[in-house]
């Protein structure tokens, strides 16, 4: 790999395996390794790691050790090459967060009170459970729009699309995806504001500059991988 | 004759239901100190700690009252009294911030981690007061300088990201911690950093 893949690398998205983690994700956070030849080199691929941290591959590009290279795609990247490949992403995300900054706004004066938490998921997801059903499944937003991937009942997917419209705050901005499952047997739900949804097929790079003025995230509410996105898009 | 550990147990006890005023006509602070003098029990063991027991009489005002009089004859701010003031669900924060700040000078510490797993900031954010309202305690906190936003609890979370999970109430908190990052060099951590093990998105 040399200096010419930078850029493919820098907008692709890694789940970077992580280790020395329990049960619970907690203890040492340290990327899985390999060595070659002496040499070190940060893997992003999982192989029999349980826990993955999901990050753009110029955030992954800054986070890489000193005097560490890169596994992508089984290929090897050396050290001297990720080093310069770490000033270019520093350089980057800068830039793009100044940029985004600029036209998005940073913190606000006050930030607007939400409703009170609802429990209508949370009593479906508990009463589905218990019942015995079956379900797992993701329900994706983007606009007004959403999609379901995998099972779920009818009602528990106009729960979490309520929730959804609860969940909207100025500044803040809106969930992406609510996954749910029954868990351990009282129903599982996880809220998903940061990572990038799995759409199948991926929307445009406009559409997230629409998702955006729909509802509305300053500078530090906005992931990395939405940046990227909204460069694409001429946005920045 | 009991032994000053067992007195100071049974002292603790009291503390937890008793009003200030109760406490001024019955406990004299200079004996309960003497008796401490008596015993080397680890200071974050609550049996014979009475201030962490004073700590967590459920009235804001009859809990600052005691363990101040308690500090003003000479007991010594623990390492988890912070903790243990900030465990209670009932806040009164004009009451209770001369005494947080009195307890981060005496070295009581923001990033104690209690066995059940949660630490100091966790607790103050934990969603019985607003944003707004805890703001001062908060800040008293963030002043301090010993305070990490990344330090975990036993389920893996920071204090930084257990915030970002319920950013819709909290995102006024959020900015303070990451200007207080920026101010003291820390890291500021990426959005979406929480290791998550089969999460669909």
């Amino acid at each position: 790999m040399d200096h010419e893949t930078y850029d493919m690398v820098a907008a692709r998205t890694f789940t970077v395996p992580l280790t020395g983690l329990n049960d619970y994700g907690s203890g040492p956070r340290t990327f899985a390794t390999r060595t070659r030849g002496g040499a070190v080199f940060v893997r992003t691929e999982i192989n029999r790691e349980n826990f993955g941290e999901r990050m753009t591959g110029r955030e992954l590009c800054t986070l890489v050790p000193a005097d560490h290279g890169l596994v992508i795609d089984g290929a090897l990247v050396d050290a001297a090459v990720v080093t310069i490949w770490r000033e270019r992403a520093t350089v980057d995300i800068a830039t793009d967060r100044a940029a985004a900054a600029a036209r998005y706004g940073t913190v606000p004066d006050r930030y607007v009170p939400v409703p009170p938490a609802s429990t209508d998921l949370a009593s479906l997801l508990y009463s589905l459970a218990k019942e015995g059903v079956e379900f797992a499944g993701v329900v994706r937003f983007l606009g007004d729009e959403h999609r379901v991937s995998g099972d779920l009942p009818p009602e528990l997917v106009d729960a979490a699309v309520a929730e959804r419209a609860r969940l909207i705050a100025p500044a803040v901005g809106a969930p992406l995806s609510i996954h749910l499952s029954p868990g351990n047997g009282t129903g599982d739900s996880s809220t998903n504001f940061d990572h990038e949804p799995a759409w199948d097929p991926a929307p445009a790079p406009e559409q997230w500059v629409e998702e955006l003025e729909r509802h509305p995230r300053t500078d530090p509410f906005i992931p990395d991988w939405w940046l990227l996105r909204l460069r694409q898009a001429g946005a920045l | 004759m009991s032994s000053p550990s067992y007195e100071l147990g049974s002292i603790g006890k009291k503390l937890r239901k008793m009003t200030l005023e109760q406490f001024r006509e019955t406990c004299d602070p200079a004996e309960i100190i003497a008796l401490r003098g008596q015993t080397t029990s680890d200071d974050c063991y609550a049996g014979h700690n009475v201030v962490l027991r004073a700590l967590g009489n459920p009235s804001p005002r009859d809990r600052v009252g005691i363990v101040t009089d308690l500090l003003d004859h000479g007991w010594e701010v623990g390492r988890m009294d912070l903790f243990m003031l900030l465990e209670n669900k009932k806040r009164d924060v004009p009451v209770e911030l001369p005494l947080v700040e009195r307890l981060l000078a005496g070295g009581s510490d923001p990033n104690y981690l209690e066995r059940r797993g949660s630490r100091p900031v966790m607790l103050l954010l934990r969603g019985w007061v607003s944003d707004e309202e805890a703001a001062p305690i908060l800040d008293a906190i963030l002043r301090d300088g010993r305070f990490e936003p990344h330090q975990r609890a036993t389920d893996g979370q920071s204090v930084w990201r257990r915030l970002h999970q319920s950013r819709l109430n909290r995102a006024q908190s959020i900015d303070a911690i990451r200007a207080y990052c920026q101010r003291t060099g820390r890291p500021i951590p990426r959005l979406g950093d929480m290791p998550e093990r089969s999460f669909d998105v």
